[in-house]
């Protein structure tokens, strides 16, 4: 008796005892689910370590986050300058400055305010209107937006001014529009005001004159997502409705906002997929237990995930629900495998406790092992930085851990407690058994075996191919998320092509020096930085304090347009800053630009979308000017990264080794102006600098990267700087915040995280097939398998451009797993075929008809389950990840049952030990 | 009302009583007393403060007459420093007459070619601005600053010239350079700068603007090179010189020269940090440059050496025009000079029913050198018909800022905010808007390459190129083209 086998009639004989124990546990998840929330933490998204989300943290409260909400208002006819049209401008503005969302508008489900195009669409959306009808809570209370009302600019906005020196030299700034002008002669003066102001036209207003933007920015902790997506959407309505302009809306929040609007949709495509499934298990099986056994430990499973998610206070993000929704599906695989096994053997022994005990012995192994695989792929998602990522690793990985429970045993457990069926015939689908009869046939035929090996081969070649291009991050302008022709990335184009661009880079120029940051060799600095970055041609255009100073220079000589240049001494420069802040009444007006203590100026680039390309172009552009240019003043002291050895050369093996150690570099400027660079050798972590100061190379963790600490002097404070530098009277560039420096950091770590996760699924699956198979041919084998499955998918989101993020990242590394299940349970069947069968041949075919048979209807079960997104789903995304997976599963499926045989029986006899 | 009067006046006529004197001051106005005893009339010996109580207009002349032809001692430094420190201390005109003295001093300083007479002024000048609370500190920091270090400059004192940019500058101890002078060219940034000037020379045109900017074409505007002129200082000025000379200048004193047509540059730094507005040339090696404070600089050998010419009034001269063998500067307050052979002291031209105040920011005058045009802010286009002795306004319908003219022949183009570019084909009489693509961006110069093409340049590499004399322009470089 096999030890599978022992455990099998143990759990039979013990069965009541089981029973109890999945019940408790199985009561307690389902307790945990009154604290489940599904909803979107912006801060789970970001790479907590990296260094520019350490910058991003550091300055979200000084110059405002990621956050950011953008509407246009377009003409429809002619210019802006027209009364109506700058009222509607001052509407949106006001709607969005509202620091509230109004009841009614909050009442009315998020679904109300999408309006759908195309019949399908219309269709889809009745659907869940009509289901929010039905299910949709009381959210009939006015809600926060969270709005920063320093952080609003607009035309019509306070924050809009129009600066002039008075004949006395004094610097007046009245607002840009205080009052709607309404005559030809008023309008035409304001168009001369806005061609003047560099912080508004192209910013502002568009180059064409016919846009005019409002931007505001939302405190994260405060922002609620559906409702300010409602607040907008009304707002949009209401102004387009009132005056003759188009209004078109986009950014982050917004973005989250339409996945809200989506969740009923989401969840009723879901419930459509099971329905699908049920359907299906029926068809395929014609059978009670086929039903009831699969979807009874999928309901079981699902309560254990999701209450563990709860139990340990995580948000269900809306996006990646597809992740635990895929664990869930590979939950009824297992159940049919298994209910399919045990038919096979009712049939056979007409026993029903017999049956179960056996089927149960003879897929402990495969199942098990194929849940481990699977558990192994999650496990290192969960090593990623991004939250998100690595909590939604975390909890997937309990999750397909729970299937060994709530499928593997509570089926069991069922069929135990359950009467036997009434039917004892196994029910095979007659064109099913045809096609796998002739499959088994090619597959054994020698010629067959090495052309199925030799097509299969090319495929993955050719997949591998392609998979090596696969993009990180977005890829396509707009978000990935919903289709081009959504309203959102409509109004992102929109958007980008008419102003400077809606994503922004934030450098910080900072200095250790009260007030350094106003000398002309920083402001030339700055500007330097701002031009340099400027000529990359998915760059929009820049703005910080030193356009602002150039422009107020301009005033006070005479409007004279080559004064348009950094002034001279630092005196100038702050007595500029003074005039330009006390000439406002409203303080906090240079709040974008410049921070309060005096310390720090921001650097804005605006690109005209957020591609992989566009930012990793834009961080390359700006790093090299960090190293080539710099201000470091007398003594500067910073890491710098050391040349990277041969085998760092792939990012993505410093997730695995941990973050290179760097080199410290000490510059200080001699007496002549000279500069005197000490590298220190490997191994040092503490230097001693003059008067007692001293910096130190301090590593917090495994996984933390290294950090500069300073002592200024003795007996002071150690201290941290987040940027890896410090100067005592230069001038630092901090960077990058901004929306494109939060996405630098996400790809930077996806990328890591994605390589490493697919070294890490393959050795880990092969380390668990070797243990189990004590074979290396045959775990190669079943690699092979999983490789072309995995390539292919990677190959097909190279081809359609779906790059590699945060929410694509978990669906591969769950793709790996997936694949290689099948595999594993067909290479089982063969091993124990070839001990009851005479020749290889026969076992080869009696498995592909067999498991084949469980494997082809657990991978059409899954495809027709979500195949039907691709038409009907609102969020590309969805459609996509459909797609993806179908396409994973097809492929999985056939190297299953194609080529994992064929090479089998290719090999050669002695290394199986068995006769043809 | 009269009480209000009073109550202001109050503080101002019974300032605090000074005990004493500080050392120095009682030993000059001991050796005034003794070397010059007619020129000050002393006070009650009690009052320390107010110890100048009027000065002999004569003798003063014959001081004045000291500074201008020498010889310059320590006798002369004491009276001039007792002196002015006395008008310092007294109220109302008597105080306007001392800054007005101390001005007229520090230019005479400036203009005396006399090392010692520089340097004895320089230090009493440098007495007033240590103390921030002389009531002359300000007035001393500009005068040190323009005249004095002009003068020193000329005289090839660059001690004097050091030690005076050291102090007139606060802010050295942070002028770490912050950029190596390269930058723009190393991240490309010069085809996209803003550009300020434009010269052409038949098929030769060359633009120069922001961060250290010159880019050169041979062929009448179709390419362009963008060479690495050695620095990332905004350039507002560039000329052609005899043969494959060209010059740039522009903010702080950059310079630099080019022998090659523009293909290799030599920076040939001015002795200190004044912006450089406009430039001419009528021999080899040669230029002047005008610019900011009255500024006028010129070197006779490729700006190894450079002669500071002082003004008497602190003027901004923007660009200068050709005109025969001489150059017309321009500039504010109305400025508009011919100088002969393009060297300073200039006569200024008459302006005959226009503002004094008028901002001139650009002249051009035709091959005869009779008729002229400048032009101005607030839409002011000035003509003369006499060689610019006399101008008069030409009215047009435009009222924005001008910032260029150029022509050639008959026909004039001007410049300015919001893309305009206006034709004259009268020699300036009339102007009508010439086609250009809508562009609301200042245009900053314009300037003819023969009778047929014109170029004009504004902001991002803008440059814009008309083949039928101005009557069309198309955008050949810069802004959505390229």
């Amino acid at each position: 008796m096999t030890r599978a086998e022992r455990f099998s009639r143990f759990f039979a004989a013990q069965r009541n005892w089981f029973a109890v124990i999945i019940a408790i546990i199985t009561g307690f998840f389902a307790w945990q689910l009154r604290h489940l929330e599904i909803y979107t933490q912006f801060l789970d998204l970001l790479p907590r370590n990296h260094p520019f989300i350490k910058i991003y943290e550091t300055y979200r409260e000084v110059y405002g986050n990621a956050n950011t909400v953008v509407a246009a208002v377009v003409a429809k006819n002619g210019d802006i300058y027209q009364p109506d049209v700058l009222r509607a401008v001052q509407m949106l503005t006001a709607e969005l400055d509202s620091s509230v969302v109004a009841a009614d508008i909050n009442a009315l489900p998020a679904s109300h305010y999408v309006t759908p195009h195309g019949a399908v669409a219309t269709a889809v959306h009745a659907l869940v209107a009509a289901a929010d009808r039905v299910f949709h809570g009381n959210t009939a209370v006015e809600s926060e937006t969270g709005v920063d009302h320093n952080l609003v600019t607009s035309l019509t906005d306070r924050t809009a001014r129009d600066s002039r020196v008075e004949l006395d030299g004094t610097l007046v700034s009245p607002q840009l529009v205080e009052q709607i002008p309404e005559s030809p002669a008023e309008l035409a003066a304001l168009r001369e005001k806005v061609r003047r102001n560099p912080s508004v036209f192209g910013v502002l207003v568009s180059p064409d004159e016919k846009a005019a933007l409002v931007r505001a920015s939302f405190v994260e902790t405060r922002l609620d997502y559906g409702a300010l997506f409602k607040h907008m959407q009304a707002a949009k309505a209401k102004v387009m409705a009132q005056y003759p302009v188009d209004v078109f809306v986009t950014g982050q929040p917004l973005l989250f906002g339409w996945a809200y609007a989506f969740a009923t949709e989401i969840l009723l495509v879901f419930g459509l997929t099971l329905v699908v499934s049920v359907l299906l298990l029926w068809t395929y099986f014609r059978r009670f237990y086929g039903v009831f056994l699969p979807m009874s430990g999928a309901a079981v499973n699902v309560i254990w995930g999701l209450g563990f998610a709860a139990w340990l206070g995580y948000n269900l993000d809306p996006l990646v629900l597809v992740v635990p929704m895929l664990i869930t599906a590979r939950a009824i695989s297992h159940s049919v495998q298994f209910v399919e096994r045990f038919y096979e053997e009712y049939e056979d022994l007409g026993d029903k406790d017999e049956a179960c005990i056996r089927s149960m012995a003879e897929l402990l192994l495969p199942g098990t092992l194929a849940i481990l695989t699977d558990v192994f792929g999650l496990l290192t998602i969960s090593l990623a930085t991004i939250p998100l990522v690595s909590k939604l690793g975390l909890l997937c990985a309990f999750w397909a851990t729970s299937i060994l429970v709530t499928e593997m045993l509570l089926n069991r457990l069922l069929i135990l407690y359950l009467p036997a069926p009434s039917e004892r015939q196994h029910r095979i689908s007659p064109l099913t058994a045809r096609v796998l009869k002739a499959a088994s046939e090619i597959v054994v035929s020698r010629r067959g075996a090495v052309v199925v090996s030799l097509a299969f081969l090319v495929q993955t070649v050719l997949c591998f191919k392609l998979a090596l291009n696969v993009p990180v991050g977005e890829h396509r302008p707009g978000t990935p998320i919903l289709y081009p022709d959504s309203e959102f990335n409509v109004a992102a184009r929109e958007i980008a092509s008419r102003f400077y661009g809606l994503d922004d880079l934030l450098v910080v120029a900072h200095s250790n020096a009260l007030g350094r940051v106003y000398a002309p060799d920083s402001f030339k600095y700055i500007e330097s930085l701002q031009r340099a970055l400027e000529v990359d041609k998915n760059a929009g255009g820049s703005l910080s304090l030193v356009d602002l100073e150039k422009q107020t220079s301009r005033l006070f000589h005479n409007n004279d347009p080559r004064f348009s240049m950094w002034m001279q001494t630092t005196a100038e420069i702050a007595g500029i800053s003074y005039l330009m802040e006390t000439s406002v009444p409203a303080p906090g007006i240079l709040d974008p630009y410049r921070s309060r203590d005096s310390m720090s100026l921001a650097i804005r680039v605006f690109y005209r979308d957020h591609r992989a390309d566009t930012v990793s172009g834009a961080i390359e552009r700006l790093e090299k000017f960090v190293d080539e240019v710099r201000l470091d003043g007398t003594l500067a002291v910073r890491l710098v990264p050391a040349p990277k050895p041969w085998y760092r050369q792939r990012r993505w093996l410093d997730a695995l080794l941990g973050p290179q150690r760097p080199n410290l570099e000490v510059t200080q400027a001699g007496p002549g102006g000279t500069r005197q660079v000490m590298p220190i050798p490997a191994g040092a972590t503490h230097v001693d600098g003059p008067d007692g100061s001293a910096a130190e190379v301090r590593q917090a963790g495994f996984r933390k990267p290294y950090e500069l600490w300073i002592k200024l002097g003795e007996g002071a404070e150690w201290q941290l700087q987040p940027s890896g530098t410090w100067l005592k009277d230069g001038v630092e560039l901090r960077y990058a915040a901004g929306s494109i420096g939060v996405l630098a950091a996400a790809n930077e770590e996806i990328e890591k995280s994605h390589g490493l996760s697919l070294a890490i699924v393959f050795v880990a699956t092969l380390g668990v097939l070797l243990l189990s198979y004590r074979s290396w041919i045959l775990s190669l084998i079943t690699l092979a398998s999983l490789a072309s499955g995995s390539l292919a998918a990677l190959a097909l989101q190279s081809v359609l451009g779906i790059g590699i993020d945060v929410n694509t990242l978990p669906v591969q590394a769950i793709g790996v797993g997936l694949g290689v299940d099948y595999a594993i349970y067909l290479v089982d069947r063969i091993l124990q075929e070839l001990k009851r069968l005479p020749t290889r041949k026969e076992a080869i075919q009696h498995a592909i008809r067999t498991t084949g048979m469980a494997i082809t209807f657990t991978a059409s079960t899954l495809v027709v389950g979500i195949a039907f997104w691709i038409p009907i789903s609102s969020l590309r995304f969805s459609a996509e990840m459909s797609l993806l997976l179908s396409v994973l599963m097809i492929v999985d499926a056939l190297g299953a049952i194609l080529l994992v045989p064929a090479l089998i029986a290719l090999l050669p006899r002695s290394w199986l030990g068995t006769s043809d | 009302m009269l009480a209000a009067w009073v109550l202001l006046a109050a503080p101002l006529s019974a300032p605090a009583q000074i005990a004493s004197n500080p050392p120095e001051l009682e030993q000059a106005i001991a050796t005034t007393k003794a070397a010059f005893p007619k020129l000050v009339q002393f006070g009650p010996p009690d009052d320390t403060e107010h110890f100048l109580n009027a000065v002999d207009d004569a003798e003063l002349e014959k001081l004045k007459a000291r500074l201008t032809s020498g010889p310059f001692d320590d006798k002369v430094e004491a009276a001039v420093y007792v002196m002015l420190e006395g008008f310092s201390r007294m109220q109302g005109p008597a105080q306007t007459f001392g800054r007005n003295l101390t001005s007229e001093i520090a230019g005479l300083a400036a203009t005396s070619h006399d090392k010692a007479t520089l340097e004895g002024v320089g230090r009493v000048l440098m007495r007033f601005l240590e103390d921030q609370s002389h009531p002359f500190s300000i007035l001393s920091q500009g005068l040190l600053g323009e005249k004095i270090r002009c003068g020193a400059a000329s005289e090839g004192d660059d001690a004097l010239v050091a030690s005076i940019t050291k102090a007139v500058n606060p802010d050295k101890e942070y002028d770490f350079g912050s950029t190596d002078g390269n930058t723009a060219d190393r991240f490309g940034i010069h085809p996209q700068a803003d550009l300020f000037s434009v010269a052409a020379r038949g098929p030769r045109v060359a633009v120069a603007g922001y961060f250290g900017s010159v880019l050169v074409s041979q062929n009448g505007g179709d390419s362009w090179d963008a060479p690495n002129t050695g620095t990332d200082e905004p350039f507002f000025a560039v000329i052609f010189g005899p043969g494959d000379e060209l010059w740039a200048a522009g903010r702080a004193g950059a310079l630099v020269h080019s022998k090659d047509g523009g293909r290799s540059w030599l920076r040939r730094p001015t002795p200190f940090a004044r912006h450089i507005f406009g430039l001419y040339t009528d021999a080899p090696d040669t230029v002047l440059a005008v610019g900011d404070y009255g500024l006028q600089l010129r070197t006779e050998n490729g700006g190894d050496r450079w002669l500071c010419i002082p003004r008497v009034q602190d003027v901004i001269l923007g660009r200068i025009a050709p005109v025969d063998s001489d150059g017309v500067v321009v500039g504010e307050f109305g400025t508009i000079e011919r100088l002969p052979k393009g060297i300073p002291p200039g006569k200024r031209g008459m302006l005959r029913g226009v503002p004094e105040d008028t901002y001139v920011y650009d002249a051009w005058f035709d091959e005869t050198g009779k008729v002229g045009l400048a032009v101005g802010l607030a839409g002011t286009i000035l003509r003369s018909d006499d060689g610019g002795a006399t101008w008069n306004k030409v009215k047009t319908e435009f009222t924005q800022d001008m910032f260029g003219v150029g022509g050639s022949g008959s026909h004039a183009v001007v410049a300015g905010e919001g893309g305009l570019l206006a034709l004259s084909t009268d020699g300036g009489q009339t102007f009508t808007r010439a086609d250009s693509p809508p562009l609301p961006i200042p245009l900053y110069d314009v300037d003819f390459g023969d009778a047929d093409h014109a170029y004009a340049v504004g902001p991002r590499g803008l440059v814009l190129r008309s083949t039928d004399g101005g009557a069309h322009f198309k955008v050949v470089h810069g802004g959505s083209g390229s």
